[in-house]
């Protein structure tokens, strides 16, 4: 049994798959989102929200799951969840820049700003500057155990960004309006029908990007830990001679 | 309504296709970067 689930998580066709599945739904969410009716208040800029709100909320699981799979590091002292927690917080820099910029772009017409220091822009920018600085860190610590239990500390202190930067809006009283669909309260700013199909598509695709880039960023990291245990042996086995 | 009217009304509907092409740009190329390295990485290794 244990034999099948392994052979099926490692099956080859997996991570294309799941790129292109990704890739279909975003092309059917462009659709869906270009072809939607203008909103009554903000006319067709409503279009960006296919994009910046999935984009936040894909940064949300990225950097989630570092601290899941650092702490599953810090547990059980495996390779493998040190470089799916490294993957996992790269791909949430990409969503998060994607999100950092969209909103920027949203900002200027319906706030006449590009950029505000309110809470909920502040404390993205700071998660931002956060997991940059924790790949750096990856970047400058040559050995892989002391590498990896450092950057898995920091994934999982790092991650209490997420929630601050989700309640920001309801805890201090800035510009950044309140989540445009929440499950919890029932509500809905989305009345646009096209708008709200090109959302969920959006959402569900932008998931399985994040598990297509994490399996692809986790196989290359797989590669580079063994060039790198190869160098460190060749370089012992050198000394060896040398002595 | 006057065509400048209109004009000056749909200003900023620039920015919609700006953030569709930076999330092409952005997503697409972080994608075709990890396409191509691990490409030459299985190229340099058995």
């Amino acid at each position: 049994m244990q034999s099948k689930a392994k052979s099926f998580f490692d099956a080859s066709w997996i991570t294309p798959a799941l790129g292109f599945s990704s890739l279909l739904i975003v092309v059917a969410t462009f659709v869906f989102t270009f072809t939607a009716q203008p909103d009554v208040e903000q006319g067709f800029l409503t279009r960006i929200l296919p994009i910046h709100v999935p984009a936040s909320w894909l940064a949300y699981l990225a950097f989630g799951m570092t601290a899941v799979y650092g702490l599953a590091y810090l547990i059980t002292r495996r390779n493998h969840f040190d470089r799916l927690s490294a993957s996992s917080a790269e791909i949430g820099v990409v969503f998060i820049m994607l999100s950092l910029f969209t909103g920027a772009l949203w900002g200027r017409p319906t706030w006449g700003t590009y950029w505000q220091w309110d809470a909920r822009m502040t404390t993205t920018l700071l998660m931002f500057m956060v997991y940059v600085g924790m790949l750096m860190v990856r970047g400058i610590i040559d050995d892989p155990a002391r590498r990896a239990r450092v950057s898995a500390v920091i994934g999982v202190v790092a991650s209490v960004g997420v929630p601050i930067n989700y309640m920001s809006v309801y805890w201090w009283n800035t510009l950044h309006q309140t989540p445009s669909l929440s499950i919890p309260e029932k509500n809905s700013a989305l009345s646009n029908p096209g708008i709200l199909i090109a959302f969920l598509l959006s959402l569900l695709g932008f998931t399985i990007l994040y598990l297509y880039l994490l399996r692809l960023r986790g196989q290359i990291a797989l590669r580079v830990s063994d060039l790198e245990s190869e160098e460190i042996e060749m370089q012992l086995g050198t000394m060896k001679v040398a002595q | 309504m006057t065509a400048a009217e209109i004009a000056a009304a749909h200003k900023w509907d620039i920015f919609v296709y700006w953030s569709y092409a930076a999330a092409v740009l952005l997503l697409g190329g972080y994608a075709f970067y990890l396409i191509r390295l691990m490409r030459q990485l299985k190229k340099d290794t058995p």
